[in-house]
């Protein structure tokens, strides 16, 4: 986890990686199940009726709570940019143009945010957690006028809000961001890049294409760009009793689910 | 003339005979005498002895007002408080339609489409009816009266906001979609359902225990936090472009996964 002193770091304008105190919500079964880490962003349930006009209805849990803005810096903007940039084509000069976009209330409405949640809530191991070494999860530390606890980013829930409906705590440094930008993209894209460079970086080759052969799906095969295939052989694991995984991210030994 | 129809000058002495199978009917300066009988086309004024014998070929009797399909004729049949029933001239459907039509694109900004599509059909087979090349089943032709009456009822009720009214939607459907499914059968049930809005039940879960954000709240309720905002930044159009086709070169292949259990 990083110093505090190091991750915090105050901004006026909105960015990715901003600490905001918001609403959060999601979509939920009829049970009104809520899982342990998000029991305390769930304060309300809604449920409707019928939504589903075939009797089923449509539930939400939602509540108040600490949460980071995931969405990137440019998709901040977005909207104001092209209506700069279609103002600037009829004419109007840039100055004027950006402030009439700057008028415009309805523009970049949204953001995209996932809460903040107390690792003690999580099936995770806590010191994993915090240190950063579970996919999903990016550690916090603690502000340094206590606005914020000791916990982690919760990039498992995400869900979009208006912009105008939300408060801002605080903001986090370029080293900050860079985390969870890795942590966005270890989550929702690349699951192996970490591996593939390390083992490019070992053999010395650019590895072509991974594989595992569906008639042997204990074993790996990396292609390198000079044509040869090294074979990976992964040792049968035990299956969790209580998860049915085989060492997934969330038992005690951590590790990584890729 | 149907063989079941008599017709011969009226005199002056002439009363109404409501007894035995005949009935006697004045019209102008001729009585026409008529034999009970199960069904009737005949829509010109007219006295009845026996009310059963004249509506046993109807299909819908409400309150006072009767009225069925039999064919292309339509009759309407009113009783009086004198207990004289009179009919009224008959009308082909063909005309019954248009004037329908007419009458709800005359009091709203319904399109032809829109009205058919409350009569469950679309605007060619309206047209159809209106034109004669085709008969409106009785069913059809009744989903057509109910949206009659009823922007004659939000008028009264809403005047000028039927059509808004007729559109509005509440569970993805508006009024037009419940007559065609036959879900409003009388005009006033419009309020019912336009008004409908599906019950939504809300259970609070009080916090075991300190919320996370606690401290964060605390510092926005004494107003030392302030709303995010919005700080633009110019920025290039390559900000917002994507190629896909770099997607190959960039992106590692990811290795091929057995199919998880558990998911259903």
């Amino acid at each position: 986890m990083m110093n505090p002193v190091d991750y915090y770091e105050w901004h006026d304008e909105p960015r990715q990686g901003d600490i905001v105190l918001c609403g959060v919500s999601r979509i939920i079964a009829e049970d009104h199940h809520s899982p342990s880490q998000w029991e305390s962003l769930d304060a309300h349930f809604l449920q409707v009726d019928d939504a589903w006009n075939s009797g089923k209805a449509l539930g939400v849990a939602a509540g108040i709570g600490l949460a980071m803005v995931v969405t990137h810096d440019c998709q901040l903007d977005k909207e104001w940019n092209q209506r700069v940039r279609e103002l600037q084509k009829s004419g109007v000069e840039l100055e004027l143009a950006e402030r009439q976009a700057s008028a415009d209330t309805t523009l970049d409405r949204t953001l995209i945010i996932s809460p903040l949640v107390d690792p003690n809530d999580l099936r995770g191991e806590r010191g994993n957690l915090l240190a950063g070494r579970v996919i999903g999860y990016v550690p916090v530390p603690p502000h340094p006028e206590e606005l914020v606890d000791e916990c982690v980013v919760d990039l498992t829930y995400q869900c979009t809000i208006d912009r105008l409906d939300v408060v801002k705590v605080t903001s986090v440094s370029e080293a900050a961001r860079k985390q969870l930008r890795y942590a966005l993209i270890q989550l929702d894209a690349l699951r192996t890049s970490d591996l593939g460079f390390e083992v490019e970086a070992v053999i010395g080759r650019t590895i072509e294409r991974v594989e595992v052969p569906a008639r042997d799906p204990l074993t790996v095969r990396i292609q390198l760009d000079d044509g040869n295939v090294i074979q990976l052989l992964q040792q049968p694991g035990t299956p969790d009793q209580e998860t049915g995984r085989t060492g997934g991210f969330f038992s005690a030994e951590g590790g990584g689910d890729a | 003339m149907s063989p079941q129809l008599q017709v011969r000058p009226a005199h002056v002495h002439d009363e109404v005979d409501v007894g035995g199978p005949w009935s006697i009917l004045p019209i102008a300066d001729s009585l026409l005498e008529r034999r009970s009988s199960t069904t009737t086309r005949l829509g010109m004024p007219f006295v009845l002895s026996d009310l059963d014998d004249l509506f046993a070929g109807a299909e819908q009797m409400t309150g006072a007002v009767a009225s069925w399909t039999a064919q292309f004729w339509q009759s309407y049949i009113s009783s009086t408080e004198s207990g004289i029933t009179y009919a009224s001239t008959p009308r082909p459907v063909r005309e019954e339609v248009q004037r329908l039509r007419d009458e709800i694109a005359r009091r709203t900004r319904l399109t032809r489409e829109q009205i058919a599509r409350a009569a469950g059909v679309d605007r060619r087979s309206m047209s159809a009816w209106v034109k004669g090349d085709a008969t409106p089943s009785v069913e059809k032709l009744e989903r057509l009266q109910v949206l009659a009456e009823v922007v004659r009822d939000i008028d009264a009720a809403e005047p000028g906001r039927s059509t808004e009214v007729l559109l509005s939607r509440t569970a993805g459907h508006d009024l037009l979609d419940h007559i065609a499914a036959g879900r409003l059968t009388y005009a006033r049930a419009w309020q019912s359902l336009q008004g409908a809005a599906p019950p939504v039940t809300v259970v609070h879960r009080p916090s075991t225990k300190r919320p996370l954000h606690q401290n964060a709240l605390d510092a926005y309720l004494k107003g030392e936090l302030k709303p995010l905002g919005r700080a633009a930044t110019i920025r290039p159009d390559s900000d917002y472009e994507q190629d896909l086709s770099q997607a190959e070169r960039l992106m590692p292949v990811e290795p091929v996964r057995r199919s998880r259990r558990g998911y259903q």
